[in-house]
């Protein structure tokens, strides 16, 4: 990593400075000898295994200068990583969390696992190569393994831009993103039209409009399914809570609402990795510890469904 | 452009309520020593408002004018652009109005007349008193620290409401309609911001506006009448 901090950001400079008194000082470590086994999906462009719990970074990482709040961004990235995370997922448009991953990168040194996520997000299709470079530089990573055009803003120049990027070897992997169903028929167009490797949608136990056709066409056409908002930003969470689980959620473990939640939605088969995202260690390690342990199955994804339904 | 009008208030609001309050924590710590004189300028203006000597007016409304561009540049620019890219568009328009101050100062139009039985005078004073004395305390009576206390100078909520509040006291009409759009945007801007957040101090701030709006809603005295009531008339200097 050291190769990319020719173009450090002031900002992470800044950071590193006011980060340096409270450090936890995370010792930099081999992650792929104490990582544990956690379930995976195919990426279905290469058959690369992902992780199916993943960690978002919309609201969570956006902390600014706060040593504090840095500190414990870096340590639910570690925590995740040991837990057998890899995918990442961040924005421009999310305030200052590249520059928070960039820290937590720093922090725990350059041999993390890390999957890196990120998107192009301007009007201007002028602007999307130098804005993913200067994604790249607060991150600190050489290259991203994934991007995509964040909610179809100006798709069809920046994914132009991001096929000639993989052509060269510049990124892994390509694709689009959308958090709002009033797009998917345009969501589902460019799926039809384009060669995308990911696609990144809404999806959780109570928004389940892409259930009927996007998961069936990236299936069909063999795109990586990416599930954000799993709890639909905690609201389903406090949503729930006081509410009884039932007992028949033992039978694929799930302990608490959170799992439950989480269950339902890494349980559909076209979904390759969800990213919540958390602020907590202790929500990072239950996250990941949905991806050791059994799913439901058509049946009981039903059931579940219909539960909720009825609260 | 068809892209922004799909977004909703709530997607640009991405940071957490917790980072928010953390961010005046951070500004109170990076003012330090700082502080004190903060608070004691701001009672200064309090005092200042009263006064109709020409030299205590002019220096009242280039302390209020500093006060922008410090809440400008320490808390807009260094702690919230971070978290809030859209802060950093804010700049500009709270220079714009330090300078508007300064500038209405300058020609005398900050020199109203005060009557003791006009409205204005006393809605002003108590958005005022609120913005120095009470505003502050607001963070203790939520359940935060008095470390996340919103200051005049550093805050743009807490200086936009000793703004209106100095506004209806000694803004004659050109200075009124010059110097409110901007921290009466700054409340409601903000007013949307917590309300997005979930935090109850969004009401603070719809209460200001109402305030102002009653205030702007009053009819004006005749100053002719009743000379008795004047407190201080601009016009013996």
């Amino acid at each position: 990593m050291s190769d990319t901090h020719s173009g450090i950001s002031r900002r992470r400079l800044v950071q590193q400075s006011l980060a340096l008194a409270g450090a936890s000082l995370l010792p930099a470590r081999s992650w792929p000898e104490t990582r544990p086994a956690v379930r995976t999906r195919a990426i279905p462009s290469t058959g690369e295994a992902m992780p199916i719990v993943g960690l978002g970074t919309w609201i969570t990482f956006n902390v600014g200068n706060d040593a504090t709040l840095l500190n414990e961004s870096a340590a639910v990235m570690a925590a995740f990583f040991e837990a057998g995370g890899r995918m990442i997922d961040s924005s421009p448009m999310y305030g200052s969390s590249q520059d928070t991953l960039g820290f937590g990168l720093d922090t725990l040194g350059s041999s993390t696992p890390v999957f890196s996520a990120d998107k192009v997000w301007t009007s201007n299709a002028n602007n999307g190569a130098g804005q993913i470079e200067h994604s790249q530089q607060r991150w600190g990573v050489p290259r991203f393994d994934l991007l995509q055009v964040h909610n179809l803003v100006a798709w069809e120049p920046h994914l132009r831009l991001l096929r000639q990027m993989k052509a060269a070897g510049e990124v892994r992997y390509i694709g689009i993103t959308t958090s709002e169903s009033r797009r998917h028929a345009e969501f589902e167009n460019v799926m039809h039209g384009q060669p995308l490797d990911f696609i990144q949608v809404s999806y959780n136990i109570i928004n389940r409009d892409i259930e009927d056709r996007i998961l069936p066409l990236a299936m069909d056409k063999g795109i990586a399914v990416i599930a954000n908002r799993p709890f639909q930003q905690k609201q389903l969470i406090h949503r729930f809570e006081g509410k009884p689980l039932p007992a028949w959620a033992s039978e694929f473990e799930a302990e608490n609402w959170a799992q439950f939640l989480l269950k339902y939605v890494i349980s559909h088969p076209a979904i390759t990795c969800t990213i919540p995202a958390t602020t907590r260690v202790d929500h990072v390690r239950e996250n990941l510890a949905c991806a050791t342990g059994p799913l439901p199955d058509a049946n009981q994804r039903e059931r579940m469904a219909a539960y909720v339904r009825s609260l | 452009m068809d892209a922004w009008f799909s977004y909703r208030l709530s997607d640009f609001i991405l940071f957490s309520e917790r980072v928010y309050w953390r961010l005046f924590d951070q500004v109170n710590t990076l003012a330090g020593a700082l502080l004190p004189v903060l608070i004691a300028l701001g009672c200064l203006m309090l005092v200042g408002v009263w006064s109709r000597h020409r030299t205590v007016q002019t220096a009242t409304a280039f302390l209020l004018a500093a006060l922008w561009i410090s809440s400008a540049f320490l808390f807009l620019w260094h702690y919230y652009a971070p978290v809030n890219w859209a802060a950093r568009y804010a700049v500009p328009f709270f220079l714009l109005e330090a300078s508007l101050i300064a500038l209405m100062s300058l020609t005398r139009q900050l020199t109203r007349p005060l009557m003791r039985n006009d409205p204005r005078l006393w809605l002003g004073f108590s958005l005022l008193a609120y913005a120095l004395a009470i505003h502050p305390l607001t963070s203790l009576l939520f359940g935060r620290t008095f470390d996340s206390a919103e200051i005049v100078g550093l805050s743009p909520d807490a200086t936009a409401i000793a703004t209106l509040g100095i506004l209806l006291i000694t803004a004659r009409p050109l200075a009124l309609w010059l110097l409110l759009p901007i921290p009466l945007a700054v409340c409601m801007l903000s007013a949307l911001t917590l309300y997005s957040l979930g935090t109850p101090e969004a009401w603070i701030l719809v209460i200001v506006l109402l305030v102002i709006l009653v205030a702007l809603l009053t009819p004006k005295l005749n100053l002719h009448d009743g000379n008795d009531a004047v407190i201080a008339n601009a016009r013996d200097w």
